[in-house]
């Protein structure tokens, strides 16, 4: 029925070669242009015809060539469009019938050239072979790894156990055994099989209050709850990848340690004390390494950079700046206090002095007053802070006094000075004898001045004390006598050949005649210059035993990833002297074993899949067990109280329904 | 009162070992490694002193050996054929010749037995397929009349079907006179064919336009191929790994390639100094043996670069076929000065029976060798070889040439801008493609 109707539009469409055919139709067609003519009397344009002949040619072969033409394929849709007379309800049932032939309308498509067809039977031959060789992988790998291969592998030959043999294996249980299954069956905390829960577990939760329990629930949820918010909270912080972010938290924790430090100073001296020696060492950590100097690579090559980009400057800077902090011992009490004066005058005024202070006084909190005018005692010993109070104060005293000569011009500040060190020290010896009470307080006052003054003393002070401390062992000298003494040993001396008295009138105790000296004394080559000449602080061991060098191994053999590796292989001993004889079996069996006058076949596909598939088919048996298992528990967990302890029924069921689903599959 | 069990201490029989008591307090075992190393340095001089690998020369060919082939069940049997026509059947337990057939009209060129052993199939310079039973050996139980040369034969390792090479790589049914399937690609001419003796549907051929082409049994077109840059005159499958093929080329080197991954081999084997011209793998699928027209037989680690062992005599001239056999004690080779010849897989190992503790002690041996393999006195005995002097020559020339090459190419590169000539790995540089 389509198809009548996609042609018969065509018939209507194909211009009036039909009606050209029969006379009458001619005839009527020609009254119709005499009618048109008249119409368009009215000094409109004529509509130019063109004239075609009539021609006999059957209908359906006009129609035929003209629709093979093709140049101007009519599609369907354009057929509808002339079907405007007939009644919408038809144009909407042909329009639908035309969307399904469209729709199904599959046309095959040509088919490949030979090559390309075979190409493409070819790659997919190929990938189908590749895939399939997948399988083979771990068992090569098994057989390129094993520590012994005994040929012929036994590829088949999946061995059961048999009834027989399981009860020759069997044995009965000991009365030893017996007593503790019994006292383990009879435990309460045994999981019974088919119920979820143990006796014990029951037991609580039938004695749980159902609104306890729910008060429980519920705040166990809300600790959940805030723990997750923290810890979103956490994670969002430690993504956030600016510097500024960074600078101020890390302010914020130093602000921070200086506040617990302040705490500690009061609650705990002695753990403020351990935390103060810690800070000591890491000072002197800093100071002896070389990470915060700008040696390291990173900063070499941002050196190159700091040229163009101030950014970069900025970062090298504050590295320095970190070592600096680090490294130097600032926070001197004294200079501190010597600063406290200015303090009610200008703490108003100045509040970024009063912040670069405080940090100073966080970097290095030893408050402790240092040593400075009794220059004989090591500034490396006087980290043990815990002196009496009393001498403590007089210590002060004495400071003030010293700074009070080296700047006289200011007299009234010294007095203002002394009355409040006095305080202090009366306020200390309440305590424990130490001015850390309270360190924001007495660090608080920067003089310019004066810091300088003090920060040279400091240094000098500190040079002096390193010298001191150094004083009695001279290492330098103790190095380079070392070292003309290895010289000395190295050196080739002369072999004396002489013998007293040989060759003379008298007897041994006379001096040997200069000629047989040289005579009898060889003088070696000279050696080669040492290797450590100009190097004053190495010594360079010339002296390696060749012969020995000659067995040792030079580098590091292929298989093995460090020396420690290589070392303990070869250390460990084979023989029957240090293994037992069990050992010594393992350890030099061979990586292939073959017998004389056996065949070794090559592997054994089926054999090899079949066990794989048989051991496959157990798994999955197994699997599925466990499978329902757990699906049972999941079902379950949802199920009130009193199904819980009995849903053997249902179990069994559901497992059957899973068993003959599989089978059907 | 201290009393022992005397059966702690008396022997039952004057045979009996007696029972030894040891202490391991080390102690009184000191120098554990230094006196290990010496036991490992005697170790691999005896190991030297007893590398005898020639056993003896089968010799009645009257024209050079073509094609070998081990019996597929009986150890003592071996199949040769002569490039007079000739295939003579050994038994090499008594060193004998058991038949002579005079088989084809020109070489033989291949030969191969059925996986039961009743019977062997060899095809000829004279276009004809002949079936032998091996029970008589007067008249092939069946000839075909082939439309061309044939070059080489294998067997199915399972089924009732064989290969032939020649113009195309032919698969034939046992039952049948015509083949059951022809693969064609490109190729006009293929030197040898080989089934896979695991995965038994895969087969592979080279053929003489350079290239290796896989094929799979159950397909009808081929799989793959790939064209490298010289000539391989034949090829071998691992028979413990699927995938693993080694051919032999003749750049005089061995290539190993995993049959998935064709870009590039996984393992160049060097050492020849001529082109090699067989191959073949131990049935532990460890090592494999190569014969060279450089006169000289090599044994392969399957995962070294380099060889383990080398033989050759004085007599022994370019070798055409190398087999191990089946029980991985020993090697045959043929060459073209009309021998067989037998050796021993492993050049020192005792033949004959070998007692429990014997074989302890030489296990122990090995052992010290091989932990001790790194230190260069051992090692320097362990490797040494006395070559022949075309070889030893040959070797150092080729040296010369390669690091020649090296040099121009580092030269190369460091003159032009860089990434104008990049670096192409060896591995890769000798495969020119992949056709698929």
């Amino acid at each position: 029925m389509e198809n009548d109707f996609i042609e018969e539009p065509t018939l209507i469409d194909d211009d009036d070669a039909e009606e050209e055919q029969s006379h009458s139709q001619i005839k009527k067609h020609k009254h119709d242009k005499l009618i048109d003519s008249i119409v368009h009397l009215d000094g409109k344009k004529r509509k130019v015809t063109i004239r075609k002949e009539p021609i006999s040619i059957p209908n359906n072969l006009i129609v035929s060539t003209q629709t093979s033409t093709s140049s101007k394929k009519i599609k369907s849709h354009q057929l509808l469009s002339s079907l405007k007379k007939t009644s919408s309800l038809q144009i909407q049932t042909l329009k639908k019938q035309l969307a399904k032939v469209n729709k199904h309308q599959a046309v095959l498509q040509q088919p490949l050239q030979k090559p390309q067809a075979e190409k493409a039977e070819r790659i997919a031959a190929y990938n189908q072979e590749k895939k399939s060789l997948k399988k083979w992988d771990p068992i090569v790998e098994k057989n390129r790894t094993a520590e012994t291969l005994n040929f012929p592998l036994q590829n088949g030959g999946v061995q059961f156990q048999t009834t027989e043999e399981f009860v020759g294996k069997f044995q009965t249980l000991s009365s030893l055994e017996k007593d503790i299954a019994a006292i383990l069956q009879s435990s309460n905390n045994n999981i019974q099989p088919n119920s979820l829960l143990t006796q014990a577990e029951k037991k609580i939760i039938s004695k749980m209050d159902l609104l306890e329990a729910k008060q429980k629930l519920n705040e166990l949820k809300r600790m959940r709850a805030l723990i997750s918010y923290q810890q979103a909270k956490f994670k969002r912080v430690r993504k956030i990848k600016s510097k500024k972010f960074r600078r101020l938290v890390r302010k914020d924790r130093q602000k921070q340690e200086e506040k617990n430090l302040e705490k500690l100073s009061i609650e705990h001296p002695d753990q403020f004390l351990e935390r103060l020696e810690q800070l000591e060492r890491r000072r002197i950590e800093e100071r002896s390494t070389l990470r915060h100097k700008n040696s390291t690579k990173w900063a070499k090559e941002k050196r190159l950079l700091s040229k163009f980009n101030t950014k970069v400057r900025e970062d090298i800077e504050e590295q320095l700046k970190l070592g600096k902090q680090l490294s130097t011992k600032k926070a001197q009490a004294e200079s501190d206090d010597d600063d406290d004066d200015d303090d009610d005058d200008e703490q108003s005024s100045s509040k970024p002095i009063v912040e670069i202070s405080k940090k100073k006084s966080i970097d290095i909190p030893l408050i402790l007053a240092p040593s400075q005018t009794e220059s004989e005692v090591n500034p490396w010993l006087t980290t043990s802070p815990v002196l009496p109070s009393s001498e403590y104060s007089k210590l002060v005293e004495v400071q003030n006094e010293d700074t009070s000569s080296s700047s006289s011009s200011d007299s009234d500040e010294q007095d203002e000075k002394e009355n409040q060190t006095q305080n202090e020290s009366s306020e200390n010896n309440t305590s424990y004898g130490i001015t850390t009470s309270k360190p924001s307080e007495h660090l608080n006052m920067p003089d310019n001045t004066k810091r300088i003054e003090i920060e040279s003393k400091q240094t000098e002070q500190h040079q002096m004390n390193i010298q001191e401390a150094f004083a009695d062992d001279d290492v330098l000298a103790e190095f380079e006598k070392e070292k003309a003494e290895i010289i000395d040993r190295d050196r080739p001396k002369s072999i004396d050949l002489s013998l007293p008295g040989w060759g003379e009138w008298a007897g041994s105790g006379v001096s040997v005649n200069k000629r047989k000296k040289r005579k009898f004394l060889i003088h070696p080559k000279p050696a080669p210059p040492r290797r450590d000449v100009h190097l004053h602080h190495v010594i360079i061991n010339e002296k390696t035993d060749e012969k020995i060098s000659e067995h040792r191994v030079s580098d590091l053999p292929f298989p093995f990833a460090n020396v420690e590796q290589f070392e303990s292989v070869i250390q460990q001993p084979l023989g029957r002297e240090w293994n037992p004889e069990t050992a010594f079996r393992r350890l030099n069996q061979p990586k292939i074993r073959s017998r004389i006058g056996v065949r070794i076949e090559p592997l054994n596909k089926q054999d090899i899949f079949l066990k794989h598939h048989h051991s496959k088919q157990d798994n999955n048996s197994l699997f599925d067990f466990n499978l329902t298992n757990n699906d049972q528990e999941k079902s379950s967990s949802n199920i009130e109280h009193n199904s819980l302890f009995d849903n053997n029924q249902s179990q069994k069921k559901k497992f059957k329904k899973k068993k003959k689903t599989k089978l059907n599959e | 009162m201290l009393c022992r069990n005397p059966a702690d201490y008396v022997r039952e029989t004057k045979k009996d070992i007696v029972p030894v008591q040891r202490n391991y307090d080390p102690d009184l075992h000191p120098f554990e490694v230094a006196r290990e190393y010496t036991r490992a340095m005697n170790a691999v001089k005896m190991e030297r002193i007893f590398a005898r690998p020639f056993i003896c020369s089968l010799d009645g060919h009257r024209d050079s050996v073509q094609c070998l082939a081990k019996h597929s069940t009986q150890l003592s049997l071996l199949l040769s054929g002569s490039c007079d026509g000739e295939i003579k059947i050994w038994n090499v337990a008594q060193r004998t010749c058991q038949e002579t057939i005079s088989a084809h009209n020109g070489f033989v060129r291949g030969i191969c037995v059925i996986p039961d052993g009743t019977a062997f199939y060899s095809v000829g310079n004279d276009k004809l397929i002949k079936r032998w039973s091996m029970d008589n050996y007067d008249t092939p139980t069946m000839t075909i009349v082939g439309k061309h040369v044939f070059t080489s034969i294998d067997h199915h390792y399972k089924n009732a079907q064989y290969a032939t090479s020649g113009e195309n790589v032919s698969l034939w049914d046992e039952q049948r006179a015509q083949p059951l399937q022809s693969f064609q690609w490109g190729a006009d001419s293929h030197a040898r064919v080989k089934f896979n003796p695991i995965e038994t549907t895969v087969l592979a051929s080279c053929a003489t336009d350079r290239s290796i082409i896989l094929y799979d049994t159950r397909q009808s077109v081929p799989l793959r191929k790939i064209t490298l840059q010289m000539n391989s005159s034949t090829l071998a499958w691992n028979p413990l790994e699927a995938f693993v093929f080694t051919t032999a080329n003749e750049d005089y080197n061995l290539y190993s390639f995993d049959i998935r991954y064709l870009q590039r081999p996984f393992n160049i084997h060097k050492d020849h100094v001529a082109a090699v011209i067989d191959v073949d793998y131990a049935p532990t699928g460890k090592e494999f043996v190569s014969g060279s027209y450089d006169k000289t037989v090599r044994i392969f680690a399957s995962d070294k670069g380099h060889s383990r062992d080398i033989y050759h005599t004085k007599r022994m001239q370019h070798i055409s076929c190398v087999q191990w056999t089946l029980d991985n004690k020993y090697v045959i080779s043929g060459s073209d000065e009309m021998c067989l010849r037998l050796w021993k897989a492993k050049a020192s190992e005792k033949l004959g029976v070998i007692r429990n503790r014997e074989a302890e002690t030489l296990e122990y041996n090995d052992a010290l060798k091989e932990k001790f393999s790194h230190f260069p006195k051992i090692k320097r005995i362990a490797q040494q070889r006395h070559l022949p002097k075309h070889v030893y020559h040959a070797k150092r020339e080729h040296k010369t040439i390669r690091e020649s090459q090296k040099r121009h190419e580092a030269n190369a590169r460091a003159n032009s801008k860089p990434g104008s000539i990049p670096f192409v790995s060896e591995r890769s540089k000798i495969i020119l493609k992949e056709e698929e």
